[in-house]
């Protein structure tokens, strides 16, 4: 099956500042695909070029097999931008049918079903845009987004400004969305979110991708944390051990960041005085960490 | 395309229906004073004890009812409301919606730029349009009404389509500018500033013979009431210039409408 969307070599250079360097990635039907990195990294212009609203220097952009510079390729597509604005004299659901008539072949069949999904106010869609509030304004995008049942869903920071509860519905209307096979690029600077939906995820710094992967591979070759409470004060020394990149101390209590193999940090501590030893679940912030060390390293 | 045309004729309906009432009641209005007062006899008396020059200047166009008429379509009331009809459209199109970027959502549906641009120069194009026949029908209804001396309904439908053209230029210009800029502000600015240049340009022009050698490059010189209405030989030239600078203009913002980043 032809991949929901494929990404290859992008390259982008606003004047002297190369904003995407050879980027390359693809998503396959029914698969969310996390695209993480810190703000100014690239995820928005990558989103953009995708759109073709930013016109690559180089590379190519395949939705669901079509080239993206073609404009009916996008009539399976939906996208909400990072910094969504709509038009404000306009009502919600003016908004919404506007741009359901933009594609006459995908009545807006989602659209009754996100409305409730997402808890949108009753009464607030005859409103104004420019009276809602900035929540229900991204509310509002989501539905544009996806009101058509898009095969392919582009998403540049879609969470941003909705409340806890209704992030966790969203997120349940997007696994449930990939279920039926659609493709998601999800592109979020907040890795939690990112770690609870998304197979695989590719990381970018500053125009390139440094990981591409599935969570849990990632997760296997990254930077651990282990905490450790000792019964008097730690020894000292401790970041000397073999693989220890950094050891905080406070108090009896030390946290340690290793990379390698856990059994030689086990059995140097194990000489020690111990009271508690504790190796907490990495998260997606270690693999950041392991992954711009690793770039750092190589700039230096 | 449709669905483009019809937000914008919604979007601009007050605004464009305000121009058409305000230059076809311009255009009226001028008729009911014409008919109602002897401005000539008035401007005799004044220009009477004007300097000789000042009277060789603009002496002939208010001597009589027929240029007085005329001059109702070069006064700068009725150049600035289809100027600003024009400037204001032109920069809505791509840096208006750049400014309140509504475009990136716009552009990311199935819609081709060219499609998009079209949709915007098609709705500029049938507003002036509108905006320029609705002045002909005050011009009409105010000299059929006030039985004053009449124009052929053709000479003014030819001031019409002339008055059109120029609008129609100034409309491609500006929505030239806007393809390049993502400040409908600033767009407007600057449209506003080479249209006022241009008709001063003009105006000083047709008075002072050493200035004369500047009018071919002001669109002005290309709107020419005196000759539709009162020579009634109008210059097919005229009308192909003002075609032409729109053409081109449409078609330089076009391209780079198409090669540009968004927003």
């Amino acid at each position: 099956m032809a991949p929901a969307l494929e990404v290859r070599q992008l390259r982008k250079s606003f004047g002297t500042v190369v904003a995407l360097d050879d980027v390359t990635f693809s998503i396959a039907p029914g698969e969310i695909f996390g695209y993480l990195g810190p703000n100014g990294a690239g995820k928005s212009t990558t989103l953009r070029v995708i759109a073709d609203l930013v016109r690559a220097d180089s590379g190519d952009v395949l939705l669901l097999g079509a080239s993206h510079r073609r404009a009916s390729s996008r009539e399976a597509v939906g996208f909400l931008p990072g910094e969504l604005k709509l038009y404000g004299n306009m009502s919600g659901l003016e908004v919404l049918d506007l741009f359901a008539r933009f594609r006459s072949r995908r009545p807006p069949t989602l659209r009754a079903r996100l409305l409730e999904a997402l808890q949108f106010p009753k009464g607030m869609l005859s409103r104004r845009i420019k009276v809602l509030s900035h929540g229900t304004k991204q509310k509002i995008g989501i539905v544009v987004a996806m009101q058509h049942d898009p095969d392919l869903l582009l998403l540049d920071e879609p969470t941003l400004g909705l409340d806890p509860l209704v992030q966790q519905a969203f997120r349940e209307v997007l696994l449930d969305f990939a279920s039926r096979g659609r493709g998601v690029l999800f592109s979020s600077h907040i890795l939690s979110e990112v770690e609870e939906i998304c197979g695989r995820v590719a990381i970018l710094r500053s125009g390139r991708i440094v990981a591409q992967d599935t969570v849990e591979k990632l997760r296997e070759n990254i930077v651990r944390r282990v905490r450790v409470r000792f019964r008097s004060a730690p020894p000292e020394g401790l970041e000397k051990i073999a693989g220890v990149m950094k050891a905080t101390i406070d108090g009896r209590d030390a946290e340690l960041l290793f990379h390698g193999d856990v059994n030689a940090i086990v059995r140097q501590l194990a000489a020690t005085d111990l009271d508690q030893l504790v190796f907490p679940e990495p998260e997606l912030e270690d693999i950041f960490l392991t992954y711009y060390r690793s770039e750092e390293n190589a700039d230096a | 395309m449709l669905n483009l045309l019809r937000y914008l004729f919604t979007r601009n309906a007050f605004f464009t229906a305000i121009c058409i009432l305000l230059l076809g009641g311009f255009e009226y209005l001028l008729c009911a004073i014409l008919a109602t007062i002897d401005i000539s006899a008035g401007l005799q008396s004044i220009l009477a004890s004007a300097p000789p020059f000042l009277r060789s200047m603009i002496g002939e166009q208010f001597m009589d009812l027929a240029n007085l008429k005329v001059f109702a379509w070069n006064h700068p009331v009725a150049q600035a409301i289809g100027a600003a009809l024009a400037i204001v459209l032109g920069a809505r199109a791509v840096a208006g919606e750049v400014d309140n970027g509504a475009i990136e959502l716009v552009m990311s549906q199935p819609i081709s730029r060219s499609t998009y641009y079209l949709a915007h120069a098609t709705h500029g194009s049938v507003a002036l349009f509108l905006v320029s026949f609705g002045g002909i029908a005050g011009t009409l209804a105010g000299q059929n009404v006030y039985d004053i001396e009449k124009f052929a309904v053709p000479d003014l439908l030819q001031l019409g389509l002339n008055y059109f053209l120029l609008q129609l230029s100034w409309f491609a210009i500006t929505l030239a500018i806007s393809a390049f800029a993502r400040d409908s502000g600033r767009v407007a600015s600057v449209a506003f500033f080479i249209a006022l240049i241009a008709f001063i340009v003009r105006a000083i022009g047709d008075l002072w013979d050493r200035t004369a050698f500047l009018l071919p490059f002001t669109l002005y010189n290309y709107f020419s009431p005196k000759k539709i209405l009162l020579d009634r030989s109008p210059d097919l030239r005229d009308f192909v210039v003002l075609a032409m600078v729109s053409f081109l203009a449409m078609i330089v913002g076009g391209v780079q409408f198409h090669r540009r980043d968004l927003p």
